[in-house]
């Protein structure tokens, strides 16, 4: 009778394991000439590139900026604020995800000879491709931590005894390896598209380049300025510990500079980019002559509109959450229209009427009490809609600092929603990581410290001020190097508002402890009975600020696991 | 296979051992009880040729034939003392059996079999379902805490239908939460929901399997304990008719307590002034004194509404009734046992007419079950024995529907921005229904009219369960051998209804008591919305166990062997997935000297088909010893009083598979793969679908072992009056399969469990037990104690400072802050800020009366590196109860008190939260500049500081010990004497009344909670308390 029962028991019912579990030979498909998911692997990688946006706990990375502050007092990145980060509350913390990426790049090299490619050209770029992917994301982690260990091609098991013993490579060799990646497959990488198939025309619509967004050897090249920009900065060229190869160079090299503005140089010379006239047009399209670098697929929604517009609007029934609140800081670096800066007694300046006659991407960047949105004037001042002080309207939550966040969104002052086109649900959004602007202030930066302003520095800072709208556009002559300085860090704070630059540049800069370590305003907008209005500063944070955060701490895990891991100094 | 072959083999060489009688006689006889009743079902034997043996029929006669006509034949029958006679040549006997007041020979049930109680060696168990069949509560887990040492659970809420305790055996010692013991309910795998399932008049006994000598044979599935649940079986005799019904009530054992709408206005003022603080003006306040004035004498019902939510829609109590029949009897050839049950409990939401009044629908929580089991035995040979087990449960679990707040109506009532006292009026004087609209609130409409309007959710479980048993004696192989199989299939089918309609969609209006005008919810509808369905398959699972056993007991002279080898398979299909597939052999070897030195041992050898295949088998081998120094002759003449005194020990290993379920190993690969989508979509699908490599796979991962040891005591002293039973245990439990926490992330991708975690639990646990007569009143008291405590050993960690190391504490500690004090203004310089160093907080910004937390690594800033693990688990590591029952002539009473402690519950949601959630009584105890030295609660504010919030910032100010004492049961009974009865058909009647749960003394710490809810949330359904009124008749 048992021998009956498990009789019964050998006819099977089920297959023998769930086979909707993928295997690695569907990937590496040794019968498909097409190499179709070989392909999505690659798909995967772009994947991993930054977000932007509202990434850092539903807010822009600039609320820890001396650029904003969230609205809400609940958000975690007050903790940041108020006490900085560690190696156990790491902020913006970027190694896994490198390290993902770097792995899935090192078993696509591992492997994707295997698929039998019909068509050789695609394997090459492909491959290619990964290299310069692998080249970012070790650029995104030099700009926190400094030198980080390189695995080479390495996909680590993890029971190997290797993985526990990894050291981080100087700064040095880190900009060397991506460097000498980006020159070895800046050739075999898919051709660029022309000038034309990247213009959008009307500047509403796409332009026709069907593979924007793929590594190509414009952006290869943009990421090698990038890189040897980073070296060249402050904060590595030289370290100021010297002795520890992973935060720097030991000692200053003027060169270093030179090699940064040649690299965007090379990128300029390419001529398959220029500014869009009109800056709205950076907001709706996303293949356009500017962008260089994008990530598709970024979180920004639909809903990015209300989760930025000040609190009293309703569109569409949701109510505007009005997360971010930028600083008077940033608001006072915008000059006037004639460009001079607000600070010089002959701009023009009036502190009771603050936002007449601003450099027009004051109006593009931040909500200020007045400006036009949706067919009404914002109503920042107290009580008014957009600061009602008043607990049922969002939960409590409204601007701290008198502003809200305007930039990526379109130019909507007359339309009742939010502009029609980067909103539409087929669009994909994307965020832009390199575009031409910052070429040409890299080339600025670059060349004025190494040689001074000479022409052709003035020449890319004043491209950007004469497509900001400014008249005249022209920055004073005879600027010595320091003020040519000041004036390129300032254009790149207005022109990149939110484009997750600030905060790394005045870090890389190190300047950070003196613009951030400090008190940071709003204003305090109480409406006269006469209906003019007083404005009053106020102090809305005082950041917490150590010279140690210009490099960010690496995870504490990694140290307690790893001996030979060293954390940067001072954590 | 193998196992079988050599159990034939052994078998067919025993044989030849096999004595054969002679002569042949014959012996009539009778078997009676001690009141001189016929005995039914009694074995007659002859020792000397065990071939001789029969049953006594219904009338308790025998024939049986013998080997002489001197020869000694047995009787014995379970509950008494077996009896030798001598024939001395006659034909005819009468014997009078004598009950057994030390149950030493009565039988235990242990895995696959049963054994008897003076030769048992393992730590087990047990309490027959008759002593807790009266206690009026839905689930037999219920009652059996404070009953079985060694048993651990928590009753987490008292919804009609999900009331029953989770529990545990010898507590939790597991990294990954497998705590849950194997249940075995004849042969079938039950869990924890089937359980509470279970009518407690099919059961006949429960048990616990504790050590490693009793559960080792369960191999991989056995390391958490097994709990074995026998039903009722048909015995020789008349039909027996037995009918009980029951009736009761279930009242409330308390709601949360809520303040009024004064004191929620009062606190509402000063959380206004607490937010005002280092403004330069004061808040406006939310309301006046005229306001306050208005809420407390109620003199504007509408403008100033003041409403007990719970008042208004809960009652205190709702009822209860079980019915059941059973019917029972036999024959030698034919026996059965049939039962009938049902058992439906309301819930305690009130009834309100809906707007439509052709709508209404049965919207309260209840529980309705009706179950069936049909037990029959047949015996077509006097050696073969067929058993077949049919049974099935089929409930009704409802719920409202008309909930607006996701986590159900006791959340809802929790809420300040729900429900606040002040929300919205009852009604309106016409009649319509308002919404919440308050300064803060959500605009929730009024629950009365969500709910009458809003519908029902029913869910539908239907558990069907068949087992056949076959046993055959093979006696012609050898003496005392006997071949068993086993095949079942055991099924649930659940399903749901729900027929529902938003509250959002209801008409509610704002009533202007003034000008009493009406004003209908902006955005709102003045129509009433249809209902609309759902209907859909929850779960689908099913198990088929077959098993195959040999059995061999036999005696020689002074040795007695007992053998038994099992092999079993279990197939296991859960809803869409493929089909998970155990097997195994075990088996145990018994051997005891004149009841007196007794040895054994046990070993499994199973697997499951997940593992990969140098991981899929696992041995597991445990032994134990027992002496039984009552037997020795020396002991015997120095202490005649003990019937038994029985040391005892084991040690072995058994194994748990439970926390990997994943078939990613058994395809062997040494990576998965996933294919996700990675669209772009709109103009520009440029880049198309992702693939990626999935989660890395550890080809060694197999099951986790759990090595136990125990030493005990059995002692039994004064004729049975006396019983003492205690044990020591400990268990280290290794290769617990965690997660990697220290392998550097750099490795590029999420890494796999190992087995690697180690964790130690152990404790002592027992009983003692005394009982006695004085004249007519039989007296009995019972205490038990349990306690369990465990030990992180290894878990895979980095710890950056050694008090946030988990290495050393017990499982389940949460970590977080330690809670100092209160920020006093003494803390504050004269702009508000806090002074240079006092510790300041990362979250929020902190005043005077916030809570103020240890600065652990002294950087002067209270962040994620000052947290460390705090208070204690939240299951109790001790548990304990104490049973006295008094008996005079037909009546008895019995009474259980149970107790718990060593665990805590924190507070946490809206219980933490003032103005998010409504006003506890803790709230009214907050900090001001006043009551500083006094205060109990934070600083009280409209805008949720989240340093003072239970859910962000964990600290241990939120936790409060849990310790109770429950009156856990109490009935009285009266059988009522046989001679009122004679005239009625009726062969038996007893009336009884009972309760559970009567009384709670609990810890009132700050925090005045609910002991056993878990999470201190407060948002359960409501314990309550059971009280029973219930007639038994027999016929």
């Amino acid at each position: 009778m048992v021998a009956v029962a498990l009789g019964f028991s050998c006819k099977k019912t089920f297959e023998d394991h769930p086979l909707t579990n993928t295997t690695a030979d569907y990937i590496w498909d040794t019968t498909d000439p097409t190499g179709n998911y070989a392909q999505a692997w690659i798909i995967k990688i772009y994947s991993q590139l930054p977000t932007g946006y509202v990434r850092i706990n539903g807010n822009l990375l600039e609320s820890a900026s001396d650029d904003a502050v969230p609205s809400n007092p609940g958000s975690a990145t007050w903790n940041v604020i108020n006490g900085g980060y560690s190696p156990l509350n790491t902020f913006d913390d970027n190694w896994a995800n490198s390290y993902s990426a770097i792995r899935r790049v090192n078993v696509f090299l591992a492997n994707y000879k295997k698929v039998p490619w019909q068509d050789p050209t695609i394997p090459r770029w492909l491959s290619s491709e990964a290299r310069v992917l692998r080249a970012f994301f070790y650029y995104d982690m030099m700009k926190r931590y400094g030198g980080v260990p390189l695995v080479g091609d390495k996909v680590f098991d993890p029971q190997d005894p290797t993985l526990f013993t990894q050291k981080r490579s100087s700064f040095d060799a880190c900009v060397k390896y991506v460097v000498s990646e980006l020159d070895a497959v800046k050739d075999s990488l898919r051709p660029d598209a022309t000038l034309a198939q990247r213009g959008s025309g009307n500047g509403t619509t796409d332009g026709t380049d069907g593979d924007f967004g793929r590594m190509r050897k414009s952006i290869a090249l943009a990421i090698k300025a990038k890189v040897l920009l980073l070296a060249a900065s402050p904060l590595f060229n030289p370290s100021s510990t010297p002795d520890l190869d992973y935060t720097g160079y030991p000692t200053y090299d003027a060169n270093r500079w030179q090699q940064a503005a040649n690299a965007a140089k090379d990128v300029m010379n390419l001529n398959l980019f220029a500014l869009e006239a009109n800056r709205y047009i950076l907001n709706t399209t996303h293949v356009n002559k500017e962008f260089i670098l994008v990530r598709f697929g970024a979180s920004y929604q639909t809903t990015y509109g209300n989760l930025m517009s000040p609190v009293g609007y309703v569109v569409g029934n949701v109510a505007a959450q009005g997360v971010t609140s930028p600083t008077q800081e940033l608001v006072d670096a915008f000059p006037m229209k004639n460009g001079k800066a607000i600070t010089d007694p002959t701009s023009g300046y009036n502190p009771n009427n603050p936002y007449a006659n601003r450099d027009p991407r004051l109006d593009q960047t931040v909500f200020y009490n007045g400006a036009t949105w949706l067919k009404r004037a914002v109503q920042t001042y107290e009580g008014g809609l957009d600061k009602p002080n008043n607990n049922s309207v969002n939960s409590g939550v409204q601007t701290v600092t008198g502003y809200y966040a305007k930039k990526f969104l379109g130019n909507d002052a007359n339309n009742s929603s939010y502009t029609p086109v980067m909103y539409h649900p087929s669009v994909t959004p994307t965020f832009c990581l390199i575009r031409y602007a910052d070429i040409l202030l890299m080339y600025a930066e670059a060349q004025n410290e190494f040689s001074g302003p000479d022409p052709s520095v003035y020449q890319a800072v004043e491209a950007i001020r004469q497509r900001a709208g400014l008249v005249p556009y022209a920055l004073p002559v005879g600027l010595s190097q320091a003020q040519m300085r000041d004036a390129i860090r300032n254009e790149r704070r207005i022109e990149f508002a939110f484009e997750e630059q600030r905060f790394y540049d005045i870090r890389r800069w190190k300047i950070a402890k003196s613009v951030y370590g400090t008190a940071l305003h709003g204003v305090t907008i109480t409406k006269n009975a006469n209906g003019t209005f007083t404005y009053t500063p106020k102090v809305v944070a005082t950041p917490y600020y150590d010279d140690k955060m210009n490099l960010m701490p690496i995870a504490n895990n990694e140290i307690q696991v790893d001996k030979n891991m060293k954390q940067n100094p001072n954590y | 296979m193998k196992l079988i072959k050599i159990a034939l083999l052994l078998a067919l060489f025993l044989a030849g051992s096999n004595l054969f009688a002679q002569v042949k006689v014959s012996v009539n006889g009778r078997v009676l009880d001690e009141k001189n009743l016929a005995l039914p079902g009694a074995t007659i034997i002859e020792p000397a040729n065990p071939k001789n043996a029969v049953a006594a029929d219904i009338n308790g006669n025998f024939r049986l034939t013998v080997s002489s006509e001197h020869a000694t034949i047995k009787i014995s029958a379970v509950g008494y003392v077996s009896s030798f006679i001598e024939l001395k040549g006659r034909t005819t006997i009468t014997v009078s059996l004598r009950p057994d007041q030390k149950g030493l020979e009565d039988v235990v049930v242990r895995a696959y079999s049963t054994q008897k109680k003076i030769t048992a060696t393992g730590a087990a168990s047990t309490i027959k379902a008759a002593e807790v069949a009266d206690i009026p509560t839905s689930s037999i887990q219920n009652t059996l805490v404070g009953r079985l040492p060694g048993f651990f659970s928590m009753q987490r809420s008292g919804q009609p239908g999900s009331s029953a305790a989770d529990f545990y055996i010898r507590g939790q010692n597991s990294l990954n939460g497998d705590a849950q013991p194997l249940i075995i309910v004849d042969d079938i795998e039950y869990t924890y929901a089937q359980v509470s399932q279970m009518d407690v008049n099919e059961i006949e006994s429960v048990t616990i399997l504790k050590d490693a000598s009793t559960t080792a044979v369960y191999g991989i599935k056995g390391a958490n304990g097994v709990l074995i649940i026998t039903t009722k079986r048909g015995k020789i005799g008349t039909p027996r008719i037995n009918v009980r019904a029951e009736s009761g009530i279930d009242k409330v054992i308390r709601f949360t307590d809520y303040s009024d709408a004064y004191t929620t206005a009062v606190l509402l003022n000063e959380a206004y002034i607490n937010d005002s603080y280092g403004l330069a003006t004061q808040k406006p306040l939310p309301y006046s004194a005229a306001d306050l004035a208005a809420f407390k004498y109620g003199t504007d019902p509408y403008g100033h509404p003041n409403v007990n939510w719970q008042q208004a829609l809960l009652n205190n109590y709702s009822t209860q009734q079980t019915y059941n029949v059973d019917i029972s009897g036999g024959n030698p050839t034919v026996k059965y046992m049939t039962s009938l049950g049902y058992f439906t409990q309301d819930g305690i939401l009130k009834h309100f007419a809906p707007i439509k009044a052709g709508d209404d629908v049965d919207n309260n929580y209840f529980y309705n079950r009706f179950n069936f089991r049909s037990n029959l035995d047949v015996s077509p040979t006097k050696t073969l024995n067929l058993q077949f087990d049919i049974n099935g449960r089929f409930e009704v679990i409802n719920n409202p529907a008309g909930i607006q707040e996701g986590s159900g109506l006791f959340k809802e009532l929790e809420e300040f921005r729900s429900l606040a006292p002040m929300s919205t009026p009852l009604r309106f004087p016409n009649g319509s229904y308002g919404y919440s609209n308050q300064p803060g609130s959500n605009g929730f409409v009024n629950p009365i009219v969500a709910l009458a309007n809003g519908g029902y959710n029913r869910n539908f479980n239907n558990n069907f369960n068949i087992a056949f048993r076959g046993n055959q004696k093979l006696n012609f192989i050898a003496q005392g051998l006997e071949a068993k199989v086993v095949a079942s299939y055991a099924s649930n089918i659940n399903e749901h209804r729900n027929e529902t309609r938003g509250a959002g969609s209801m008409p509610v209006y704002n009533y202007n008591p003034v000008t009493n005008t009406y004003a209908l919810k902006s955005g709102g509808s003045s129509q009433l919305f249809p209902y609309g369905q759902g209907i859909g398959n929850d779960a689908f699972n099913n198990t088929i166990i077959l098993q195959g056993q040999l059995h061999y007991n036999r005696q020689f002279g002074d040795h007695n062997i007992d053998l038994l080898g099992v092999v079993n398979q279990n197939s296991y299909i859960n809803g869409g997935n493929v089909s998970l597939n155990y097997r195994g052999i075990s088996g145990t070897v018994n051997y005891n000297y004149k009841q007196k030195y007794i040895l054994n041992f046990a070993v499994a050898r199973n697997g499951n088909d997940v593992f990969n295949n140098t991981a899929k088998y696992g041995v597991f081998p445990a032994g134990s010893a027992a002496w039984n120094i009552s037997e020795e002759k020396f002991f015997k003449k120095a202490f005649p009083f003990f019937d038994l005194f029985k040391i005892k020990g084991s040690f072995g290993t058994v194994g748990s598979d439970v926390p990997y379920i994943n078939y990613i190993n058994k395809a062997g690969l040494t990576s998965a793969t996933s294919v996700i989508p990675y669209t772009v979509g709109g103009s520009n699908t440029m880049f198309g679908n992702a693939a990626n490599e999935g989660a890395l796979v550890n080809p060694n991962i197999t099951w986790e072992i759990a090595r136990k040891t125990d030493v005990g005591m059995e002692l039994s002293m004064f004729n049975g009056k006396l019983t003492i039973d205690p044990d020591y245990f400990h268990e280290y439990r290794y290769h617990q399969i965690i997660a990697q926490g220290d392998v550097p992330l750099l490795i590029g991708q999420a890494l796999p469990q190992k087995n690697i975690g180690i964790t130690s639990n152990s404790g002592f646990d027992g009983d003692i037990t005394y009982r006695t007569n004085f004249n007519n009143v039989r007296f009995a008291i019972s205490a038990n104690y349990s306690h369990a405590k465990n030990k992180i050993i290894y878990v895979s960690e980095a710890p950056n400072y050694p008090y946030q190391a988990q290495t050393g504490r017990q499982i389940g500690l949460t970590l977080g802050y330690h809670y100092v004090g209160f920020y006093q203004p003494s803390d504050f310089d004269a702009s508000g800020q806090l002074k240079p160093g006092v510790p300041r907080p990362l979250t929020g910004t902190v005043q005077p009366g916030d809570l103020k937390y240890a600065d652990l690594n002294h950087d002067g800033l209270i962040t994620n590196a000052d947290m460390t693990y705090l208070s204690k688990p939240n299951l109790p590591t001790d548990t304990y109860g104490l049973n006295l029952s008094v008996g005079y002539k037909g009546f008895s009473l019995q009474a259980l008190f149970q107790g718990a402690f060593g665990y805590a519950v924190q507070i946490n949601y809206e219980g933490s939260d003032a103005f998010n959630g409504n006003i506890r009584p803790w709230f009214t105890n907050a900090w001001t500049p006043y009551t500083a030295a006094t205060a109990t609660y934070p600083r009280i504010t409209f805008n949720s500081n989240p340093n003072d919030l239970s859910g962000s910032t964990v600290s241990d100010f939120w936790f409060q010990d849990g310790k109770y004492v429950r009156l856990k049961s109490l009935e009285l009974s009266y059988q009522i004497p046989q001679q009122w009865l004679q005239k009625l058909a009726v062969r038996s009647a007893r009336i009884y009344v009972s309760g559970y749960d009567l009384l709670t003394f609990r810890n009132t710490g700050k925090f005045d909670i609910e002991p056993e809810i878990g999470a201190g949330q407060g948002y359960t359904y409501p314990l309550t308390a059971n009280y029973y009124l219930g007639v038994q008749l027999g016929f």
